[in-house]
């Protein structure tokens, strides 16, 4: 294990989350059961601490208006990742067209939960997590898209299930999980792009599949 | 074709869940809730009841879902006999943990019926369209139970579920020949 590794999650600040080690652990050695870190795949696991974080950001808040505006912010970057992928050139035309398709679903997501916050007074974030995009950045081959796009996408759903503990409002509840819905939807698409399984597990709250 | 039409006839289908004990509501399965309030019961009494009687309609569906899977098995081949055999043991996870999750609360899960009167299924596209109104069905149900229940353990597994099912939905659509994510939002509307 070096400090450079990107298969590594690295804290810097002294100020450790045992519950975010142990979800990346966990998260880590699945991915490696699943030959995700092998050779060349590591985009997908290169992503797990940011997108840690972001889980974190929706575990974190306490109120319906907290957890639209943490929502926003990843379906924002959701967004952008799609059309990063779109426009790398290493995606069939087939595959560019389903990322197309995601891209705009995931902006549906943002503009209802952007309608949502205005709703309740809030208002809603802007831009995305750059730290999440990043790695897509390195993307050389579909099958790197595929799996960042898995690794995206399972985050999502983790942070939809653990708001589903948090949201107060009926409604909102409701949109969480059918949005929720939706990305596993999303993963099952890639999954089978890559020859994974494409239900791996019969709770996708996104702690353990790939 | 003669299973198309029925899955095609919201008359039919309601007729179909009902007999399954499966409450439904404008073409979509609704879980059954108790009406807990002006009875004298206290707050945590009812909810635990509402509880219950969710969870046990949940249960219901979960083991229509495992009567048709077991049933259309016999008729899928290959990867879809694979997918099928794999989709019927995560519907039995389901009915186990529900049922798990009643008897904590003080209640008596549901047991499934002894006959599921099905629509004639002759080929693997009718198991491929029952399965798929059943999981719609599913989905249509969970999403109007989650905000009745209680706590946001039942809420967030229920959810979990909600997005097994549509996962199963995506698997069911392809093999249809059909976009497999049709749409942003899955409410378990065809």
């Amino acid at each position: 294990m070096t400090a450079r590794d990107p298969d590594r999650l690295i804290i810097e600040d002294g100020d450790a989350d045992t519950q975010a080690i142990a979800a990346y652990e966990a998260t880590r050695r699945h991915a490696v059961r699943r030959g995700l870190v092998a050779g060349g795949a590591v985009i997908g696991a290169a992503l797990v601490p940011a997108l840690l974080s972001v889980r974190e950001a929706f575990a974190a808040a306490q109120t319906d208006a907290a957890i639209l505006a943490s929502a926003i912010r990843l379906e924002n970057t959701a967004v952008a990742a799609y059309a990063a992928a779109v426009k790398s050139g290493v995606l069939t035309p087939q595959f560019r067209r389903t990322a197309e398709l995601f891209g705009r679903q995931e902006a549906e997501h943002a503009a209802a939960l952007t309608a949502a916050l205005k709703g309740l007074g809030g208002t809603p974030p802007t831009g995305t997590d750059a730290k999440l995009l990043a790695p897509l950045g390195r993307a050389r081959t579909q099958k790197q898209v595929a799996e960042f796009a898995i690794q995206l996408e399972t985050m999502a759903v983790a942070a939809y299930y653990d708001a589903s503990k948090m949201l107060q409002q009926a409604r909102l509840l409701q949109t969480s999980a059918q949005i929720m819905a939706n990305e596993g939807q999303h993963l099952v698409v890639l999954r089978q792009a890559l020859a994974k399984d494409p239900v791996p597990s019969a709770f996708e709250n996104g702690k353990a599949s790939g | 074709m003669e299973f198309e039409r029925f899955a095609l006839d919201p008359v039919s289908r309601r007729r179909f869940f009902h007999a399954s004990g499966v409450a439904t509501a404008g073409g979509s399965a609704a879980l059954l809730a108790a009406c807990g309030g002006g009875s004298g019961k206290s707050e945590s009494k009812a909810s635990t009841e509402t509880d219950i009687a969710v969870l046990n309609s949940a249960i219901n569906l979960e083991n229509t879902a495992i009567a048709a899977y077991t049933a259309g098995a016999p008729l899928l081949k290959g990867e879809l006999l694979k997918l099928g055999r794999e989709f019927l043991g995560q519907e039995k996870e389901h009915a186990d943990a529900l049922s798990t999750a009643v008897t904590h609360l003080g209640g008596h899960p549901s047991r499934p019926k002894a006959v599921y009167d099905f629509p004639r299924v002759r080929t693997q596209r009718d198991v491929l369209l029952l399965a798929n109104m059943i999981e719609h069905q599913a989905i249509a149900a969970y999403l109007d139970a989650l905000p009745k229940l209680s706590s946001p353990d039942l809420r967030a597994t229920a959810a979990a579920i909600v997005t097994t099912e549509a996962e199963h939905v995506s698997v069911l659509l392809g093999a249809l020949g059909r976009p497999p994510v049709p749409t942003a939002f899955v409410t378990g509307t065809a």
